[in-house]
């Protein structure tokens, strides 16, 4: 009986690798215009297609929207996370009203977790992510989500960043490559002043909710649209209950 | 019914959902300024 030494057996598993390799389909190169109809395609045909959700991923991608996040984290690490994460939700969710996030931590740049939206324009969390973001340390998390529609924060987007003292900042990324970000909202909700009923929907008001409704309704009779008076709103808010609103 | 607890991104709201109905323009008015103050381009 032959013995296999240690060189056949290395030879052996080489020759079935450039096997693999002669077999396996070779990578297309595509032209940017070939590449923009394949896109075109791919986001036509998936599930929660919503055409006004379409991305510029042009600008998205290009170094003009990463120049909107310079400087602004505790080292470059932690800058390009942020950045590619923005893209990554954006690639992912264009041309649907889904919402995704990512959870990045502020001083490595490490993704702590990822959550997939199941619903229009929203996303849940798990009992576990809560708790995460409940135990972390001090603004040590950066949430991202993105914005199908473009605009700027939600009253939930303000709750949620506002309820953990981990975040350090809350991101939402438009599909037309807005950016607004949320800084220091922990403890400047004010007082609660009860549930409120819209729409069929129920609410949790404070102090800081009401103020935002009352500005928004001025800008509003006024004759602002509803992304200036939501945008007034917050810059507004963010002004008098001292935490910081940005957009980019 | 999806939890209102406020740990949670729910961008659905529309411009219904934010708009306070049950001031008139005067108490709006009244409202803001109690708030904000009086806004720089009001006489």
């Amino acid at each position: 009986m032959s013995r296999r030494t240690k060189t056949w057996v290395e030879d052996k598993s080489r020759a079935k690798r450039i096997e693999y390799a002669e077999r396996a389909p070779k990578p297309v190169r595509y032209t940017s215009e070939q590449a923009r109809a394949l896109e075109r395609k791919l986001v036509a045909s998936k599930p929660g297609k919503y055409d006004s959700a379409v991305a510029d991923m042009d600008f998205i991608n290009s170094q003009a929207f990463a120049d909107k996040f310079k400087g602004k984290y505790e080292n470059e690490q932690v800058e390009q996370a942020v950045v590619k994460a923005c893209r990554q939700l954006v690639k992912n969710r264009n041309g649907t009203f889904f919402e995704e996030a990512y959870f990045i931590d502020a001083h490595t740049g490490r993704t702590v977790s990822y959550v997939k939206g199941k619903t229009k324009n929203g996303i849940e969390m798990s009992e576990e992510l809560k708790r995460h973001l409940t135990n972390a340390r001090e603004k040590s998390i950066i949430m991202i989500h993105n914005h199908p529609n473009s605009s700027p924060f939600s009253r939930a987007d303000y709750l949620t960043s506002s309820n953990y003292n981990s975040c350090y900042e809350a991101i939402a990324i438009g599909h037309n490559g807005d950016v607004f970000s949320f800084r220091n909202t922990f403890g400047t909700r004010g007082d609660f002043l009860g549930y409120f009923e819209e729409n069929g929907k129920r609410f949790p008001y404070y102090e800081s909710i009401r103020d935002y409704r009352v500005s928004y309704s001025k800008h509003s009779s006024r004759g602002a649209d509803d992304y200036e008076a939501r945008d007034l709103a917050w810059k507004e808010v963010s002004k008098m209950r001292g935490f910081i609103y940005e957009k980019r | 019914m999806r939890k209102d607890n406020g740990v949670l991104f729910d961008d659905n709201e529309t411009r219904d959902d934010l708009l306070i109905k049950d001031m008139t323009p005067e108490e709006l008015d009244a409202e803001y300024e109690r708030i904000f103050g009086r806004p720089e381009n009001d006489n």
